[in-house]
């Protein structure tokens, strides 16, 4: 699904970050993506999702859905988002004055008219809106409540697993979403992923700590450092991290 | 003002003195006129250099050659105002001159809508003259008084005391453009009785294409623990010109809220006086403009507190597109003896492209210490980070802009506290933002 090929990339007129990335995801897979502070892990999600202040300087990220591959750089990041790209926000955005339902309708439906599906009006959105909330645990209240303002880090990482369930990505990046939560939200929130992993999407997950990946189980771990993929391997890596540190990957 | 323009309007007022001596106006309206018309030629239109008038030119106005509204046919004016709405009791006026056809024929126990003309027959002549009486008013007179001078029919709205009338009023000013360049100028008084509640509307709406010039003067009088909600609709059509005064005085413990909307139209100016003149009184002005292409829309707002006690807020916000032209001016002035005020003033605007352009100026003329008064003003742009987000779920950049934009006004919009009004002006945005 997703091939990253020896990327590198900056911020915009600024300094490298990542130095030559491979990554190949597949359906049904979920990758954990680990390291240090500074080691590029927010840079990979953000140029997955193609946020403006940061670029692809080398090789090339083909993401392919419905046997048709396509070269990102070359898609606007609602495009991305219309060909089933989601990007959990490490920091999501408050946005005042727009109620959760007004937001999710005009993404849900801007996909649908991507894809050529109808549209659903106000009320059949707001069911499935308040379906999707039952899945994640959020309560009806957040129908009408603006997007993220004033709720604490735990609601509004949760409410980042409330749009990944109404829109249904095939490729969902989630950028450290258990950094800064509690132990029972961490469950709540991984939870809720665990009920969205298929057989047709795929997975990124991005975390500096391990406890996460106990309850949502990676098929592949990664620990980026400075920019590079140092090592590959399963589950057990992630504990090696998390026993000896990420020093210890320096040798 | 030009020795044309002064020749037209006194040939046009001359016509308008001609029709209201054929509706055998009293002799004390005719006095009325002509003394505001005198009033209007020695002070002529105002200028930019004028303080108030500083970033408004109404030159395009002067230069323009206006007609009375004649007496038509009446053209499909459903498709312009919408099916009747049953929560609504309807006034409503085509191009000047009442539509009892359209109109809700039962007002309300309570509540009576009188037009200028059977107040005169029926005996109120005497207090309907002193209510018209000051037309000098506002940041120039020439407005006021034109519209003194050239008002044909206006409609008096009394609620008793005690009445709470349930329903809105609304008063609809439509212009549908059938004669090009009509001068109009629509009159409302409004008292609202002891302990009474009501919620009103004004609205002015043009048809499509219509070209007209509408100068409106508005007078509120509340009594003591009255609450009164009062909604100014502008959505003119692109090319017309529009003047609105609205000015209120309340007694005391009454609780107004103002709100303006406006959106039409090729030049507009608000103006919304409301006068503090019991203690424990209370006033809200809130507004929303928006402007695209090249519109320009002003607002100059003042809120008076005469006596003590009294407690204001303005909130005001613009949106701001293409070459649109806005301009806000709030003041909050507090007289000598007005202890114990709380004011306060905010404008915030949002630009969505590089030729847009507001100028703000709050304004507090404070007489007394023991006052808390703040104001502000704002000038922003979309969020970045928040556009992005939007993008990031799909939702183009166009669409995200409007979505954002809306969130802007949301939160001056759902201070009307009535969902169907704030779902018609919802309506009204959609045509802002479709590109």
């Amino acid at each position: 699904m997703l091939e990253v090929k020896d990327v590198s990339a900056s911020v915009v007129d600024g300094t490298t970050i990542l130095k030559g990335i491979n990554l190949s995801v597949k359906a049904g897979e979920l990758h954990a993506v680990m390291g240090p502070n500074g080691s590029g892990k927010s840079t990979l999600a953000r140029i997955i999702a193609g946020h403006p202040d940061y670029e692809i300087t080398g090789g090339t990220i083909e993401y392919e859905v419905n046997r048709k591959t396509r070269d990102l750089a070359e898609m606007e990041p609602h495009e991305r988002a219309c060909e089933g790209i989601f990007l959990a926000f490490q920091y999501p955005v408050e946005v005042p004055g727009v109620s959760n339902a007004v937001f999710l309708r005009a993404s849900f439906n801007a996909v649908c008219r991507h894809q050529g599906v109808p549209e659903l009006d106000p009320l059949d959105f707001d069911d499935l809106l308040k379906e999707k909330m039952k899945l994640v645990g959020i309560g009806e209240e957040y129908v009408d409540r603006p997007v993220n303002v004033d709720y604490s880090g735990g609601e509004k990482k949760r409410n980042e697993i409330l749009q990944l369930a109404v829109l249904g990505p095939r490729l969902a990046v989630l950028d450290e979403t258990d950094s800064g939560l509690d132990i029972d939200s961490l469950k709540i929130v991984a939870e809720g992923v665990n009920q969205l992993r298929s057989d047709t999407n795929a997975m990124v997950l991005i975390t500096h700590y391990q406890r996460i990946l106990q309850y949502i189980r990676p098929d592949y771990v990664h620990v980026l450092k400075d920019g590079r993929i140092v090592k590959s391997g399963d589950y057990a890596l992630a504990e090696e991290v998390e026993s000896k540190g990420y020093d210890w990957l320096l040798n | 003002m030009s020795e044309t323009a002064i020749q037209h309007f006194s040939s046009l007022f001359e016509t308008a003195l001609q029709k209201g001596r054929e509706n055998g106006e009293p002799d004390w309206r005719t006095h009325q006129r002509e003394t505001a018309f005198s009033r209007f030629r020695d002070i002529g239109f105002p200028t930019v250099r004028q303080e108030h008038w500083k970033y408004t030119n109404v030159a395009p106005i002067t230069s323009t050659e206006f007609v009375l509204p004649q007496p038509a046919p009446l053209p499909d004016v459903s498709s312009l105002i919408g099916e009747h709405r049953e929560d609504e009791i309807e006034f409503i006026f085509v191009d000047g001159a009442l539509s009892r056809e359209h109109s809700t024929a039962k007002a309300a126990a309570g509540l009576e809508l009188t037009l200028f003309k059977d107040a005169m027959a029926n005996g109120e002549g005497e207090l309907l003259k002193s209510r018209l009486e000051s037309s000098a008013f506002g940041k120039s007179d020439a407005f006021p008084s034109l519209n003194q001078a050239f008002g044909s029919e206006g409609v008096w709205v009394k609620i008793a005391d005690n009445a709470v009338i349930e329903k809105r009023v609304h008063i609809l000013f439509l212009t549908t453009g059938t004669v090009p360049n009509a001068l109009l100028a629509p009159r409302v008084i409004v008292d609202a009785g002891r302990s009474s509640q009501a919620f009103l509307v004004q609205s002015h709406i043009g048809g499509p294409g219509a070209s007209s010039f509408t100068s409106a003067v508005t007078d509120i009088r509340v009594a003591e623990n009255a609450k009164l909600t009062y909604c100014k609709i502008q959505s003119e059509a692109p090319d017309a010109f529009h003047y609105g005064l609205i000015r209120s005085s309340q007694m005391a413990d009454s609780h107004v809220m103002h709100f303006d909307f406006s959106r039409g139209g090729r030049l507009a100016r608000n103006e919304l006086y409301a006068g503090l003149d019991g203690q424990g009184a209370e006033v809200h002005l809130n507004g929303l403009y928006a402007v695209k292409d090249k519109q320009h829309i002003d607002n100059h707002t003042t809120v008076d507190h005469r006596v003590p006690r009294c407690y204001s807020r303005q909130r005001y916000k613009g949106i701001l597109d293409d070459s649109g032209r806005a301009v806000f001016n709030g003041a909050v002035v507090v007289q000598p003896g007005a202890v114990n005020t709380d004011g306060v003033q905010l404008n915030q605007n949002l630009l969505l492209s590089r030729d847009a352009k507001v100028n703000t100026k709050p304004q507090l003329e404070i007489q007394n210490d023991d006052v808390k008064c703040t104001h502000g003003a704002t000038i922003g742009q979309i969020d970045e980070d928040q556009l992005f987000y939007a993008m990031s779920r799909g939702v183009n950049k166009d669409e995200a802009i409007a979505v954002l934009s809306r969130g802007f006004v949301e939160d001056v919009l759902f201070l009307l506290g009535n969902k169907p009004l704030q779902e018609s002006l919802h309506g009204l945005l959609d045509s802002y933002f479709a590109n």
